[in-house]
């Protein structure tokens, strides 16, 4: 693997860690920043965090994937395990981006560490944590 | 030129002609074995590592749900360390040799963590999986464009 990616995954991780520890707080902020949903893509959430001096985003894009050219899909017709289409994939993009104009400055590469990062995010700002305890702090004391 | 092929060809014996058709079976015989070995190869990892790799994704990502509450989940994190030992030590018989250094790498961080059970280790562990992870799927995308009949 290229020394590259290696270092984007532990950068990666190194967000999650931050975020599962508390010391990265991440915020809501409304999906039309990212992108307008239509029939063909659509955006599950965003938010965002600062980590020192960087404004980083962090979205979920759902995205409708059609049939590719018939002249050129011809190993894919042949192929047993070809998927059928079309069909909805998500990809998770993380970006670093301007401070006043929420524009996108630069994009982290696509690698699999970023779906946990999701996962800490969304726990983190969904505030799962404090209703859990609520939850069996109330039981506990009734 | 002629001449001396005619020559020598009308010199051959029947067994000489039969040693060099069994001498030619041979190459064919080892080249199809070759081939096949290929064949299997490519299908067995565009049909299985696929599912290994997304395997190993989901162990990743319960070490890293587990990391959060590590100290009431160090039961939980044997369990699932174990679970992506066998999962590595599948995808390794299927992949290539430069992937399968990472893999090795891998499956030491997970035989060591049972004897130093730090929350830092249990990272490490999960940084190294996903790194594996990563390194497959470029695998895969590079093979996609193979032919399988080489």
């Amino acid at each position: 693997m290229a020394e590259d990616t290696s270092k984007w995954i532990e950068a990666i991780a190194k967000l999650t860690k931050l975020t599962q520890d508390g010391e990265l707080t991440w915020s809501s902020a409304p999906s039309s920043s990212v992108l307008t949903n239509d029939e063909a893509q659509q955006i599950e959430s965003v938010f965002t965090a600062k980590y020192k001096n960087k404004k980083l985003r962090i979205y979920k894009k759902r995205f409708k994937v059609e049939a590719p050219d018939p002249t050129f899909s011809a190993i894919t017709v042949t192929w047993p395990f070809a998927r059928k289409y079309p069909y909805w994939t998500a990809q998770i993009y993380l970006e670093i981006i301007d401070e006043y104009y929420d524009q996108s400055l630069w994009t982290f590469p696509e690698v699999s560490a970023l779906r946990d990062l999701w996962t800490s995010v969304k726990y983190q700002a969904s505030g799962v944590k404090d209703l859990l305890d609520d939850l069996l702090q109330d039981e506990e004391s009734s | 030129m002629w001449r001396w092929v005619s020559t020598y060809v009308s010199k051959l014996t029947f067994s000489d002609v039969g040693s060099v058709a069994s001498l030619l079976s041979l190459a064919i015989t080892i080249y199809l074995f070759h081939a096949v070995r290929r064949i299997k190869s490519f299908y067995v990892f565009k049909a299985r590592v696929p599912e290994l790799t997304e395997q190993l994704r989901t162990h990743a990502s319960r070490l890293a749900t587990l990391h959060r509450d590590f100290d009431g989940s160090r039961d939980e994190v044997l369990l699932e360390l174990g679970k992506a030992e066998v999962t590595l030590k599948s995808l390794k018989k299927k992949i290539g040799r430069p992937t399968k250094k990472s893999v090795g790498k891998a499956i030491k961080l997970i035989d060591n963590y049972p004897y130093n059970k730090t929350k830092n280790n249990l990272w490490q562990v999960y940084v190294d999986l996903q790194k594996v992870v990563q390194e497959v799927i470029e695998v895969q995308s590079d093979r996609s464009w193979e032919n399988p009949n080489g």
